[in-house]
């Protein structure tokens, strides 16, 4: 397997941008992202992406968006797995890469959720639940999710308000990050005094409806150094996928798919947890924040929110964690998001993040379909 | 009518949904006078929730009749549903319930109407496929969630309810069996709904004397004189229940004293459960029944009709009570809610399409 | 005249909906809800359905009040995972309860009702949902 780097990145603010459909998203993430490597010519094209069928009427998506991008007739495609659809895409890039099939890939993540009321949108969210098991009776992936976060509360002894911790943290660092969906800081009295979606989950829990997209330009050795003076490595990538059916999985407070993703990642990459200095994770929701930092190997089960009150994972500390705000407030455009995770990384290990800027040599990017149902690890290293 | 004995009762079941809406709720909205409803001697009425409708409430009963006929399902050669308030007018409710249940689909049936007594015209019929032989187990269920028009004095009783009874070949695992029936029927406009209309129309006073007591006296009159019995020679009496009035007054224009009459009358707590009614109160009786004693069933359908049973209870029913809920259980889980609950639940708020 | 069900998936599934089975694994004996046809412990494509009993336990619930398209008449809807007496859990919609009277551990037992209607118009879909044991 060849090794395989990331050279240029590109992406949008996230938001409702009601003037910008799929195509114009897209043009301003990869047209950046082409900026970023003096305009070289990309040889396929991958895109990560949800709901374009179920909100926007597109198929082919691959195709349409290479063609208004003005990438040429090259290999274009989309990958789906629900909202980890972006860390999927970047997987596959790798692959087409590290396999020897092409030498310079573009790998975007984008996603147009503003085009109907809440209520529509939602349905198309909660595909990524089961069809004729679950989304059948009429759950939203909302309503999923809170039924992991009641009962982590309750076996862990964790109350509302030392929950809250993790909204307050992620809107923290977002209120650094320029291009966030939601960039001001909000208090624990707020989070608990906001709109309860699915009792215990509140607007404040929830990561927002919103639009965006992002683009990274993957490369092999030998490109690398010629498109970039900062590329960075590759070096882990691991993906693995659970029942989608969640009461039917042994446990249901941790993701055996980040388990087994990381666990990959951390091998192929050949560094441990204690190593890592950025972490962008998955945190849909509050809960996941908490579960996923478990999962990969950074915290005790139940203990992270108790942590995380006394300080770990804020800036300064090692790993930090979602120093853009995370899904929470910088946004989560869904099939972006894990595009977005990766060009973040990049940007910190090449020194250029615009927002809360860490300090590192390893990076880690976390991406989730479903309920922990597809999971994607990206591993970088400087 | 020629008497048919050797068919019977296997098993009786009953659902009554959980939700009560008080007659004073109905009073206040309206304004009505208060007390108007103690006039009708109701005073709260079973309402379906959002998730409820014929089939949901004919299932469930069906399974408690199925409980206690101590029969496997797929023995049933023929299912019915009697109902007025079908979830589709053109669809059938007995094939959802079938599959439910595991009982077909080597099975016949079908949705009846005739008005509050399509049910019993079901049991009349499977007493000729069983004595037939063409079947071994029969599935009445009578069941509804009744609409009347908001204001409309019929919204004190309109209920909803149901209640399921396996009929066999006496022997068959019956507790009870028919001794004989005798149906009257004739053309009374005392109650009818057009297919556009979502509530009925009523006669008022003309629904008393025309219709309900002349057919029911009717029926049971040819019922006694065609197997010689008089009013004494019943233990129980059970009869369409409308509202907590009419059936004390029929039974004493037939000279059936009230106590005979009471342990059936469940229609005060639970409102005019339609298809439901007659037969809830028959699944009441049969709770406390004892062997050898002798049972006047007369159901009565708007339109009008009526038929008259005489049922004979048999050996080992005691056994049989506790095998599902009982009408106690239902009475007693219940949970009250507003007129706008209500409202919502039966889906009586009109939206405009935007 | 619009339909949003698919009228060969509804009738596809009815059975699904209407009578509660697992699959049971002929080899290593792992029960699975929703069915299976290959077990996923061992791989064993020998596996034989099992009627279940309806009756179980709340293990965590939710109260959604934003509800999807087509549900506004039932919220706020009540979800939970309940455990059933074989051992398997499912996730299902809890009915004639209110949200006071729930918490984990509550028994429960399975009962028919509508899930979801095409509107005033269309197929009418139901099946299982959980209401509290009385008594």
């Amino acid at each position: 397997m060849r090794k395989v780097y990331v050279v240029g990145v590109g992406f949008t603010k996230i938001g409702r941008f009601f003037d910008k459909g799929l195509r114009e998203l897209f043009a301003e993430a990869s047209l950046k992202a082409l900026e970023d490597i003096g305009n070289e010519k990309v040889e396929a094209l991958v895109v990560g992406n949800m709901m374009s069928s179920s909100l926007s009427e597109q198929d082919n998506l691959g195709a349409v968006l290479a063609d208004y991008a003005g990438l040429g007739g090259i290999p274009a495609f989309k990958v789906e797995a629900a909202c980890g659809s972006g860390g999927v895409a970047v997987y596959t890039g790798f692959s087409l890469i590290a396999s020897g099939l092409f030498d310079v890939v573009m790998v975007s993540g984008v996603e147009k959720e503003t085009e109907y009321p809440t209520r529509i949108v939602s349905k198309g969210l909660a595909q990524a639940s089961d069809a004729e098991y679950e989304m059948f009776y009429g759950i939203s992936f909302t309503g999923l999710n809170a039924l992991v976060m009641r009962m982590y509360m309750e076996k862990y002894g964790v109350s509302r308000d030392e929950m809250s911790i993790w909204p307050v943290l992620m809107h923290k660092n977002a209120s650094k990050n320029p291009y966030a969906q939601l960039p001001f800081e909000v208090t624990i009295e707020q989070v608990k005094n906001s709109m309860m979606i699915a009792d215990p989950i509140r607007l404040l829990d929830s990561s927002p409806i919103g639009d965006g997209a992002a683009a990274i330009i993957l490369a092999s050795e030998k490109f690398a150094r010629k498109l970039s003076d900062t590329p960075v490595e590759v070096a882990g990538v691991g993906m693995a996928t659970d029942h989608i059916y969640i009461a039917y999985r042994e446990d249901l407070l941790k993701l055996k798919a980040t388990i087994e993703a990381s666990k990959k990642a951390f091998s192929m990459a050949k560094v441990m947890p204690s190593q890592i200095d950025i972490v962008e994770e998955h945190d849909a929701f509050t809960v996941l924040g908490f579960i996923n930092l478990e999962d990969l190997g950074f915290s005790e089960r139940g203990k992270t929110p108790k942590e995380m009150l006394q300080g770990r994972f804020h800036p300064g500390d090692k790993p930090t964690v979602n120093p853009s705000g995370g899904l929470k407030a910088r946004g989560h455009p869904v099939g972006a998001t894990g595009v977005y995770q990766v060009a973040e990384v990049t940007m910190q290990l090449r020194g250029d993040y615009p927002g809360i800027k860490v300090q590192g040599e390893i990076g880690l990017a976390h991406s989730i379909g479903g309920l922990g149902t597809t999971v994607t690890v990206i591993i970088l290293k400087r | 009518m020629k008497p048919v004995t050797d068919v019977g009762i296997a098993g009786w079941g009953m659902y009554i949904p959980k939700y009560r809406l008080k007659c004073s709720e109905i009073e206040a909205m309206w304004g009505f006078q208060p007390g108007y409803c103690k006039n009708l001697k109701i005073f709260e009425k079973a309402v379906g929730g959002v998730d409820e409708d014929t089939i949901t409430i004919g299932y469930e009963a069906a399974k408690n009749a199925i409980a206690r006929a101590k029969v496997d399902p797929s023995e049933i050669g023929a299912i019915y549903v009697g109902t007025e308030s079908k979830p589709y007018a053109v669809k059938p409710s007995i094939t959802v319930i079938g599959e439910a249940l595991e009982i077909t689909p080597e099975t016949l049936g079908a949705d009846l109407e005739f008005a509050c007594r399509a049910a019993s015209e079901a049991i009349e019929a499977s007493i000729g496929l069983i004595s037939s032989g063409m079947i071994k187990y029969s599935l009445v269920i009578g069941a509804d969630t009744a609409q009347a028009s908001p204001g409309d004095v019929l919204e004190f009783t309109a209920s909803s309810g149901g209640a399921a009874y396996v009929l066999a070949k006496r022997g068959n695992n019956t507790v009870a069996y028919f001794e004989g029936s005798y149906s009257y029927i004739t053309d009374t406009p005392d109650f009818w709904r057009r297919p556009l209309s979502p509530y009925p129309y009523h006669g008022e006073q003309f629904t008393g004397d025309p219709a309900y007591f002349h057919h029911i006296i009717s029926a049971a009159k040819g019922l006694m004189e065609s197997l010689g019995l008089k009013p004494s020679d019943f233990d129980y009496a059970v009869f369409h229940q409308p509202n907590g009035r009419f059936p004390l007054k029929v039974a004493s224009k037939l000279g059936i004293p009230k106590e005979k009459v009471l342990p059936g009358l469940i229609t005060p707590w639970i409102g005019n459960t339609y298809n439901g009614s007659a037969l809830i109160g028959l699944a009441a009786v049969l709770e406390i029944a004892k062997p050898e004693q002798r049972i006047l069933f007369v159901p009565f359908g708007s339109g009008s009709g009526s038929d008259a049973y005489s049922i004979i209870v048999e050996d080992g029913i005691g056994e049989r009570v506790n095998l599902a809920p009982t009408v106690k259980h239902y009475l007693e889980n219940k949970q009250y809610i507003n007129y706008t609950l209500y409202a919502k639940f039966r889906g009586i708020i009109e939206r405009f399409k935007v | 005249m619009s339909m949003k069900f698919s009228i060969p998936r509804t009738w596809r599934e009815r059975k699904a909906h209407y009578v509660l089975e697992a699959t049971k694994c002929s080899k290593c004996g792992k029960i699975h809800y929703p069915p299976r046809i290959v077990c996923d412990n061992c791989r064993s494509r020998e596996l034989v359905r099992i009627k279940l009993s309806g009756t179980g336990k709340v293990l965590t619930y939710t109260i959604q009040h934003v509800v999807l398209d087509g549900f506004r008449d039932y919220a706020p809807m009540i979800f939970a995972i309940i455990e059933l007496e074989e051992g398997v859990r499912i996730l299902a919609s809890l009915t004639d309860v209110t949200p006071k009277q729930i918490k984990p551990g509550l028994r429960v037992k399975a009962v028919l009702r509508k899930i979801v209607e095409d509107g005033k118009l269309g197929l009418i879909r139901y099946g299982v949902k959980f209401k509290p044991l009385e008594g």
